[in-house]
């Protein structure tokens, strides 16, 4: 099944040209994405203010205060020569990613239920949107933040620019895969809302956002590696830090959590569409 | 062509599940105009939104092979905080329309004026459903999904989209839900009369509003059972 149709365009367009439907149908859906991400950014934003701006400046800002705290509790560095911007730029960027995504989530279709009065807006788009615009903020945020500490020079760029990357995609796909399931699941049933922010909440803790496996007892160091931001951080860190860490990560088990999050995701975000009902 | 095959719709409703259609079938050809009978809360909005996809139905299938438009009525379209140009540019994004073109012709048709700079939310209903009517028709689909909203607008607005529209010549498939019988007598050529959940497709319009007007006479049968054999 094309996820989404190019039935509805104008007269004589796109369907019915043998061999380009998929093509088609790919070319359709880039764009219904790229206009909900304008839609979103308007919506969100509003047109006069800084607008976009916001998007970059809500990860930023919670980041920088973190920033400040940490660094006015232990100066400069943590655990020995860890750069407290760097631990905690690695740290919040991805978990605010995270929780802007999955917050967002929530009754996301039906807060939006609008939208599927056009039929090649489907709920996969929708999300899809969201999760790249945050990716934008994000990764705009951690440049600008990055950036700035630099030039100060509280921040040295990553050692290993591919593990960084890799961390960031695992991370990524976890947080899309949270997204879909927080969406369809609240969408579904009312009870799953409430557990949205309690499941949030004692998931930072062990996470990995605020430490690194090699800190943990060694009984510990095992399971950890099966939560997978755990998995996801330390690749991050281990491509900021280069040899500064031990880090310790199971590339097999990440993909394997990632991506069975992601299809349940997928499957699920399939299923909401029978459970809505459009005004 | 639409082809409705075997929809059966429900609803969990907070007593237990409700049957809103059973095992409905009927096509629509191009360019035929089938009305949709039935009294309020018949199912009339629901089969129609059944027929664009944007609801699913419980079991059963609606293919589409020719281009149809969103169900035009009251609700739905438009993203209330958004200005009627940003909403406006959201549509020709995804009917991949040109912007200009579309604008002219619903600054043209709608008569919005300065309105179309302020947000969506703060339009009347009937403001609304004429740009949604002037959109759907710039966009130009092969058959429309029309709710209730022919009586909708002044009677400028009415001519013109009669005449878009609703003229025998052209050649566009409409599926119309009204109460009005005399509308749906002068404008279509099949119908389909809902009651209690069960559908009854006449190629005969005249039969169709027979049966309508007797179910006027009828009380309220209870939910979920049939009030005629089908």
């Amino acid at each position: 099944m094309p996820s989404s149709e190019a039935i509805a365009t104008p007269r004589g367009g796109g369907l019915n040209r043998r061999g380009s439907i998929l093509l088609d149908a790919a070319r359709l859906q880039v764009i219904v994405i790229g206009a909900l991400m304008m839609r979103e950014l308007h919506t969100r934003y509003g047109r006069e203010n800084l607008g976009f701006l916001w998007m970059v400046m809500e990860p930023m800002l919670f980041c920088l205060g973190v920033v400040i705290i940490w660094s006015v509790g232990q100066g400069q560095y943590t655990h020995g020569s860890l750069a407290v911007t760097a631990f905690t730029m690695t740290g919040y960027l991805p978990l605010t990613l995270w929780r802007h995504i999955s917050n967002r989530a929530v009754h996301c279709f039906r807060a939006n239920a609008t939208l599927m009065y056009h039929r090649q807006v489907r709920m996969l788009d929708l999300l899809s949107a969201r999760v790249i615009l945050e990716i934008y903020g994000t990764a705009i945020a951690y440049l600008v933040m990055g950036f700035a500490f630099w030039a100060l020079g509280f921040y040295e760029w990553p050692r290993d620019w591919g593990l960084f990357y890799l961390g960031w995609f695992y991370f990524i796909v976890f947080s899309a895969a949270m997204g879909l399931i927080v969406g369809s699941l609240t969408e579904m049933y009312e009870w799953t809302e409430k557990m949205v922010g309690p499941m949030m909440y004692f998931m930072l803790p062990v996470c990995g956002c605020f430490f690194m496996v090699d800190w943990l007892p060694g009984y510990l160091q095992q399971y950890a590696l099966y939560i997978p931001t755990v998995n996801a951080f330390e690749l991050i860190r281990s491509g900021q830090f280069g040899p500064g860490v031990r880090a310790h990560y199971d590339l097999e088990l990440v993909s394997y959590t990632c991506f069975s999050l992601l299809a349940l995701g997928l499957l699920l975000c399939r299923n909401v569409h029978k459970h809505l009902v459009i005004e | 062509m639409i082809r409705v095959e075997n929809i059966h719709k429900v609803y969990d409703g907070h007593r237990g599940p409700h049957t809103v259609l059973h095992n409905t079938s009927f096509t629509v050809p191009r360019g035929f105009r089938l009305g949709i009978l039935g009294r309020n809360g018949a199912g009339k909005s629901t089969l129609i939104r059944l027929i664009s996809k944007i609801e699913l139905p419980t079991s059963g299938q609606v293919t589409h092979e020719m281009s149809v438009s969103w169900p035009l009525g009251f609700g739905g379209t438009f993203q209330g905080s958004l200005t009627g140009i940003d909403n406006m540019r959201f549509i020709a994004r995804i009917y991949r329309t040109d912007f200009a073109k579309l604008r002219e012709f619903v600054d043209e048709f709608a008569e919005l004026g300065s309105f179309l700079y302020e947000p969506v939310k703060t339009y009347s209903s009937g403001m609304r459903a004429r740009l949604a009517f002037a959109l759907s028709i710039a966009i130009d689909f092969d058959c429309y999904l029309i709710d209730e909203v022919i009586m909708v607008g002044d009677e400028r607005f009415h001519e013109r989209s009669r005449g878009h529209l609703f003229a025998p010549d052209s050649g566009r498939a409409l599926v119309i839900a009204s109460h009005d019988a005399s509308f749906i007598e002068n404008t279509c050529d099949g119908a389909v009369v809902i009651s209690n959940g069960r559908t009854r497709y006449f190629t005969d319009v005249s039969q169709a509003l027979q049966l309508y007007k007797a179910l006027q006479q009828v009380l309220p049968t209870p939910i979920n059972q049939p009030a005629y054999p089908s």
